[in-house]
């Protein structure tokens, strides 16, 4: 399979002005749009490593980020199109690489209710994945990336998707947003943090986006077994720790943070009941990222850091 | 007084102080406790009364509790009432 970054750079920019890079992302594959120089730096820089789809095979997203017309254009607007339409207002054209990743997020968001979706993100050491999900600014983002740059392989940091009646987690891939201070943490945290553009002055402050494909296995479809749900939750004022939490409890905190659970309605239930009811589910309250990672070590039933 | 559910609900309950309670009428999810939790379960195959609630309940109780038992049932069927998934 070909890889984005295989494309000369000339190739490159011409088949992402012609809506013509198909990228393999988890199970899907998105076509990218893009005549815009800062949406061009921000895919090749964090989609380097994704492979590329062949012409034949079905296109599960159109997105493109595209220079406004008219008016817009003279205002340094941008628009993000799907499947032709456009479903939210323009962007400031130097937010435009944050909107393309929140698009992306969108679509997988609207659709695909196979799934049971939880805003959450998800990592894995070995088969087993552990699910957190979070309201923004939880700091869940933060702790996924730092668990991606201590070994830890990131299956996403927005979407767990869940086959209904299994304790799967599907893959999906893609870079995590970091915002505000998390931008630096991060860069203090690992010198290897590779970091798009930065969106400034965006609805939640400043954003970049760290490549997430970090080890050999990360474009790996297979899904994996959920075996912990962590509920985490930054902050700056409480004692640091690891707590087991009550599954019901938790299934209605979990549900709170689905997408799709009220809408699978009676198939949300069994869903969401098969899995609280195979794994274990905690709240971790951190500051410190070192002490965040020494916490996911010690939870049971994960493999042994590699 | 005889209760029945809005729909025949689907219970999780994972031994805890707590159950969660799926009420397939209105597509609402319910945390309740443990009691309204067997209140939801006694009702989610057939229509019963407040004395047969009771009664089931009451097994190796004592007698002299029962009176108390009752009590705790119908404040706990209004409160089902008020969720709106139990009705009379």
């Amino acid at each position: 399979m070909q890889l984005l970054n295989e494309l000369t750079p000339d190739e490159f920019s011409r088949r992402l002005n012609g809506g013509d890079i198909p990228l393999r992302i988890g199970p899907y594959i998105y076509s990218l749009q893009s005549d815009l120089p800062i949406v061009a730096e921000g895919i090749q820089t964090l989609y380097r490593d994704f492979g590329l789809a062949s012409p034949e095979e079905f296109v599960d997203y159109n997105v493109a980020l595209m220079r406004g017309r008219g008016l817009q254009r003279l205002r340094g607007e941008s628009e993000f199109v799907f499947d032709g339409k456009n479903p939210f207002d323009t962007i400031p054209v130097g937010q435009a690489y944050a909107f393309l990743e929140w698009g992306m997020n969108w679509c997988v968001s609207l659709h695909t209710n196979e799934f049971l979706k939880l805003h959450a993100a998800v990592v894995s050491r070995g088969d087993s994945a552990v699910i957190m999900p979070g309201v923004p600014g939880a700091g869940k983002s933060t702790l996924c990336a730092a668990l991606g740059l201590s070994g830890w392989r990131i299956l996403s940091d927005e979407h767990a998707m869940i086959p209904p009646n299994t304790t799967e987690v599907v893959p999906l891939c893609r870079p995590v947003s970091l915002k505000n201070e998390s931008i630096e943490v991060i860069k203090s945290f690992s010198s290897d943090a590779v970091l798009g553009p930065v969106s400034e002055e965006t609805h939640k402050g400043v954003v970049s986006h760290m490549k997430a494909d970090i080890l050999a296995d990360s474009h790996d479809t297979k899904h994996l077994q959920a075996k912990a749900m962590i509920f985490p939750r930054f902050s700056r004022e409480d004692e640091q720790k690891l707590t087991l939490r009550r599954k019901t409890d938790s299934f209605i905190l979990a549900a709170y943070h689905s997408f799709n659970y009220s809408l699978l309605c009676e198939t949300g239930f069994h869903a969401m009941k098969t899995l609280i009811d195979s794994v274990d589910c905690y709240d971790l309250v951190y500051h410190d990222l070192d002490w965040a990672i020494y916490a996911m070590d010690q939870v049971p039933n994960l493999p042994g850091r590699q | 007084m005889t209760w029945r559910t809005y729909s025949k609900g689907q219970l999780y309950d994972a031994n805890e102080s707590t159950v969660v309670y799926f009420d397939a009428y209105s597509g609402d999810t319910h945390l309740l406790n443990d009691f309204a939790g067997y209140v939801m379960h006694q009702l989610s195959n057939q229509p019963l009364t407040t004395e047969e609630l009771v009664n089931r309940a009451s097994q190796g109780i004592e007698p002299e509790d029962i009176p108390e038992l009752e009590k705790a049932i119908t404040g706990v069927l209004e409160e089902l009432v008020l969720l709106d998934i139990l009705k009379p």
